[in-house]
């Protein structure tokens, strides 16, 4: 790999792999906390779409598909604000999965725990 | 014409009773569908015939000036390259030779092409179609006369669009891209205290050059916890690569705040971030009874984040390996019965706590 050989009066057709990686910023928060979606990528153009998703239970409950790569990274801040949405049964971990349709990529994040309930204390 | 001579006035030159020559060498890109000629100067052109004369170089125009004063009768011009120029044309194919009669009173033109040799090379996604830009590149050549290595040729950066490289010398072509790919580890998770080879393949850069390995939180890749430094050899399979050996330490990974690491090899700028790694202690815990003496017993230990340990001590001693970060939850001594346990775990207060009878 990366090493493309050919004679002269050949063309030489060299390839590399674009990459995803995803990763919360923290792996257990609490509602009402921001987090950072961290995305990592490889030989991916700037100014490319990717798509995020954050799916508990195999279920999407946001998505945003106008962020863009820049330097192969992006770092999107997002508050952990679900009051308003109708989280499945048993959520609890929680998951951003990225696809840059456009280079056919997706990846998944490592798991990020969210407690959902208000604490309970007994003394 | 720069020589007063013309193609068009062949009796230009001709004394009475002899005659002349006159060669032209074009040039084009080989194999080129719809070649474009243009003039090829500094050729060596050697006439051989009745008359001697020394031999020309082309000029500007591709042509030498009138060969004249000739005997009559037939005439080989034969042209060659000298140094790079014959590195980079293709004489050895082709006509670069041919024989004519010259004429009293008239001048013979030679004409010959001689190609040039040349190069393509671009960098694709695996789809064939998506050129990848801004990947430095590397590309040596070998020549066909018996060198063994490649020596570097010429270096830049990828476009959208395919690079072509003409009149270059011939010989193998080898495109390396300057890149550090393919992040590995001789474990499948961290021990502090245990060595673990962390690596990346390397491709576009000599032996010996410097590297580094940054080993970051996997939560917060852009942070590093602790830097190693390499260089780039080659391993026993020819392949290069940035290896360097770590042995984690607590003092390490003060601010790791996740159970998992990631590392990033990094070359001259070129990086890439593995995938998580667990990260895992790893302490020998002392088991005695409350005189003192050593227990040879089962033990079985729940960590906070649900991770159970199930060891058995010998003599006394058990090394432990549990995920970063979590502490003792649950202990319980199998076959210890109504025992009661003291817990000391160096820098929080000692815990005690019985077994069920």
């Amino acid at each position: 790999m990366h090493d493309f050989r050919n004679a002269h009066n050949n063309r030489i057709s060299g390839q590399v792999l674009p990459r995803l990686q995803l990763s919360w910023s923290v792996h257990r928060a609490w509602h009402g906390d921001t987090v950072k979606i961290l995305v990592r990528t490889e030989h991916v153009k700037d100014g490319t779409k990717i798509k995020l998703e954050i799916i508990t239970v195999g279920q999407t409950i946001a998505s945003f598909d106008k962020e863009t790569i820049s330097g192969n990274s992006l770092d999107k801040n997002y508050p952990i604000d679900w009051k308003k949405t109708k989280l499945p049964p048993k959520a609890g971990d929680f998951v951003v999965k990225g696809t840059i349709q456009t280079l056919n990529l997706t990846a998944t994040s490592p798991v990020l725990t969210v407690d959902l309930e208000v604490p309970a204390f007994s003394f | 014409m720069s020589n007063g001579r013309s193609l068009t006035d062949p009796v230009g030159g001709c004394s009475k009773g002899t005659g002349s020559l006159i060669a032209e060498v074009m040039t084009y890109r080989q194999g080129a569908a719809k070649p474009k000629k243009t003039a090829l100067a500094n050729v060596d052109v050697a006439i051989s015939g009745l008359t001697q004369k020394p031999p020309q170089k082309t000029a500007g125009n591709g042509r030498t000036t009138p060969f004249s004063g000739l005997t009559p009768g037939a005439y080989t011009v034969t042209v060659s390259g000298s140094g790079t120029m014959k590195d980079t044309y293709d004489f050895d194919n082709g006509m670069t030779s041919s024989t004519k009669e010259v004429k009293k009173g008239k001048t013979q033109s030679y004409y010959f092409e001689v190609p040039w040799f040349w190069l393509e090379h671009e960098v694709k996604y695996p789809d064939g179609k998506t050129f990848v830009e801004g990947v430095d590149w590397v590309l040596y050549h070998k020549s066909p006369s018996g060198q063994t290595d490649f020596t570097q040729h010429s270096t830049g950066t990828t476009a959208g669009s395919t690079i072509s490289l003409d009149k270059i010398p011939q010989g193998q072509y080898k495109l390396l891209l300057k890149v550090v790919y393919d992040p590995s580890a001789d474990a499948a998770e961290a021990v502090i205290g245990t060595p673990i080879t962390l690596k990346a393949k390397i491709s576009g850069f000599d032996v010996g050059t410097a590297g580094t390995i940054d080993i970051c939180d996997a939560h917060a890749p852009g942070t590093a916890l602790k830097t190693l430094n390499g260089s780039v050899s080659e391993n026993q399979a020819g392949q290069r690569e940035l290896a360097i050996s770590w042995t984690p330490a607590k003092a390490d990974l003060a601010d790791l705040k996740s159970g998992r690491i990631v590392f990033r090899p990094t070359v001259q700028g070129k990086s890439v971030i593995s995938a998580p790694l667990p990260m895992l202690n790893k302490e020998t815990y002392q088991v005695v009874d409350q005189d003192g003496a050593n227990l040879t017993t089962n033990i079985t230990i729940r960590f906070s984040g649900g991770h159970i340990v199930d060891e058995r001590a010998v003599n006394g001693t058990v090394d432990i390996v549990y995920p970063w970060n979590q502490t003792v939850a649950r202990m319980n001594f199998p076959g210890q019965n109504g025992t009661r346990i003291s817990l000391d775990e160096g820098g929080i207060p000692t815990r005690t706590f019985s077994t069920p009878s």
